[in-house]
This record gives structure tokens, sequence and C-alpha cells, in this order.
């Protein structure tokens, strides 16, 4: 029974280790749908790209098609609630001034949640499992909060990188220590978000695996830890996305204020 | 007049909404808990791959291989201390670990960052 079963599941993979049941790492392939190439340029639209697209109408229906009524419907509850998150969140971190911020943070918010979600459908793809596109969208943040940094405060910017109050005999080691720190936001922020999803969606490959080899008998044990682990996975999906734009926040706020 | 009927309204809403919020407080704790741990453990995990990173990039380019990522890697994991440092002292990790439990219902997780 459990041999049927292997060899049904690992179909298509020509690996060198044999065939079994639990292939943690198919779901991450991207295929693609529609080649299409331009110069030597290969601009197919594939899995993931689709899945990107769709996270996007997800949010733009969400977002323009819930009602403006007084009493909200459940839709419209959904978009102001979010809404009302990221302002809030704005506000808080930013103050005042960070309102010029907010339909970036809010669309950046709304996208990763979108995508993240998304990809805890059966069969669908994530988007931000792949490592490129979230240390894509963190390297905007990056670059961008650094270029408002040195627009805000001139040269000023680099007092980030010489915390007040430190004695000079320290300054070597601070100094370097700081910029490390800086240059590590980025990474951390697009890897927190990889590994989280990579790793989530592989744990549940791996037990939905589980419950095809245990099969009728044995298999329901793993299926209860699969359902369990889904829900965990719901809500890292919600709080890595919200991490993702508080930590753009706080970013914003050092480029914002740097003297404090 | 509709205005009296709008203030009762948003007065039953806050009514509702904080006895709402007390009940799934704990979970939204858990949440933001899970959110700090995550963050803390990158921090750490890719300090010293950054540093190291930093350092190999500057070897390869100055042909120093490999004393500059050697020096910069107990630089990264400097770094990555002082983030959680920083992380610990923040708003966040204050209202989660500071014990304040059920003398209002945890606000929704935003936190403000301590950077002196």
């Amino acid at each position: 029974m459990a041999t049927t079963a292997t060899d049904s599941v690992s179909g298509e993979t020509a690996g060198s280790e044999g065939h079994s049941a639990i292939d943690p790492i198919h779901q991450f392939e991207i295929n693609p749908i529609i080649p299409i190439t331009i110069g030597d340029i290969d601009l197919s639209l594939t899995n993931s790209g689709l899945w990107a697209l769709i996270a996007v109408a997800l949010v733009s229906a969400v977002m323009l098609a819930a009602p403006r009524q007084l009493i909200p419907t459940r839709l419209q509850s959904v978009a102001e609630s979010l809404y009302e998150l990221v302002f809030g969140m704005t506000e808080e971190v930013l103050g005042p001034q960070g309102r010029a911020y907010f339909p970036f943070i809010f669309t950046l918010f709304a996208f990763i949640l979108a995508a993240n979600l998304l990809g805890l459908i059966p069969g669908a793809f994530t988007v931000t499992s792949h490592i490129i596109v979230t240390l894509a969208l963190a390297l905007m943040v990056f670059v961008g909060a650094t270029i408002i940094g040195f627009i805000k405060h001139g040269a000023g910017y680099l007092k980030l990188f010489v915390p007040a109050g430190v004695p000079a005999p320290l300054l070597p080691f601070v100094v370097p220590i700081e910029i490390i720190s800086y240059f590590i936001r980025p990474f951390s922020l697009s890897i927190r978000l990889f590994a989280n999803m990579m790793a989530g969606h592989m744990m549940l490959k791996v037990i939905a695996g589980f419950v095809i080899m245990l099969g009728v008998f044995a298999g329901w044990l793993p299926l209860m830890a699969l359902v369990a682990i889904y829900a965990l996975e719901l809500l890292v999906a919600v709080l890595q996305a919200y991490v993702f734009a508080l930590l753009t926040c706080l970013y914003l706020n050092d480029a914002l204020h740097v003297d404090h | 007049m509709a205005h009296e009927k709008l203030k009762d309204l948003s007065r039953r809403l806050e009514q509702t909404r904080k006895a709402q919020l007390g009940g799934d407080s704990q979970r939204r704790e858990e949440g933001s808990a899970l959110g700090l741990a995550t963050r803390a453990i990158t921090e750490l995990v890719v300090g010293i791959a950054v540093a190291m990173g930093i350092g190999w990039l500057l070897d390869r380019w100055l042909g120093t291989k490999p004393w500059l990522m050697l020096v910069l890697m107990p630089f990264g994991f400097a770094a990555g201390v002082v983030n959680v440092m920083r992380l610990s002292q923040s708003k966040q990790a204050e209202e989660l670990m500071g014990g304040k439990a059920g003398a209002e219902p945890a606000k929704p997780v935003v936190d403000d960052e301590d950077e002196d």
C-alpha cells in the first residue's frame, strides 16, 4: 500500500535519491506559463508571476469593491480594519510626518499579506517563498529609506552610525558594528519572510506526505498535526506581513529622525 | 438627531470591541511573541552571515583572503547582539515581558524601537 502511494506521489521527480512520497521542494519550482522572450531576455509569465498578479488583483478587489457605508458589510470591514491597522502603525511609529509614506507601507503590507495567504491554498504558488522576491521588496525599502535619510539630513544621516555618548576610544569598535547592523536590515527583513514561508510550506508538505504513507489506519494522526500546523501557518502568514510592514516603518523612522 | 444615533452607535461599538479584545488578547500576545522571536533569531544569524559576506567581498577585492572575513565575523555577531538588545528594549517587548497582564487589553502590536 505504501509503495503505490509513494509511486503516485513522487511522479516526475528525477532525483538521484530515488523516489519518496515526500518531495517538499517541488512546490517551489518556477514554471513558465506563457513564454515571452524579448531579445535575449526571458520575460515569461511564470507561476510565480501569475500568483503575484492574483495577489495584486485580490488586494485591489477587496479595497476597491468594498462599499462605503456607515454600517459596514463584511467586505468593507476587512478593508477598513486592514487600513486602520496599517494607518495606526504608521502614525504611532512615524508620527504625523509618516502619512506621506502610508500608501507605500500599506501597499507593501497588503501585497505580502495577500501573497502569503494565497500561498496557503492547496496547489497555489507562494510568491514570498522565494528569496529573490522578498529581497527585492526589502531592498526597495532599504534603498528608499537610505535615500530619504540623505535627502532629509544630508551628510548628517551618517550620525546614525555614531551613537551619542560613546567614548572616543570605543568608536573604532562601535562604528563598524553600527554600520554592519545597518546593512543587516535588508537581509534580515527578506530572510525572515522567505524562511518563514518556505519552512512552513515544506513542513506542510512533509506531514502531508506522512498522511499518504500511513494510509487509512494511522494517517489520521499526521492529519491532525497537519490541521494544527495549517492554523499556525495562517498566523505566521499574517504575522510576517505585519512584521515586514512594522520594520519598514521603523527603518523609515530612522531615516526621518536621526537625531533623537 | 441622526447625530445622537451615531454617537450611541459608536459607544456601543466601542463596548463590544473592548469586550472582544479582552477575549483574544492572549492569542494576540502569543502572536506578537512569535513575531519577536523570529525577529531575534534572524538578527543573530543574519548578522554573522552579512558581516562575513561583506568581509568575503572585501577580501576578494583587496586580495587579503581570508583575513577581513575573519575579522568582521565577531563584529557581525556583535551587531546581531546589539540589534537583539535594542529589540528587547522596544515597547513591544516590554509589553510582553513586563507582566502588566490584564490591566488593559493588549494594544495591537505596534511598537517603537528605542534607537538612541
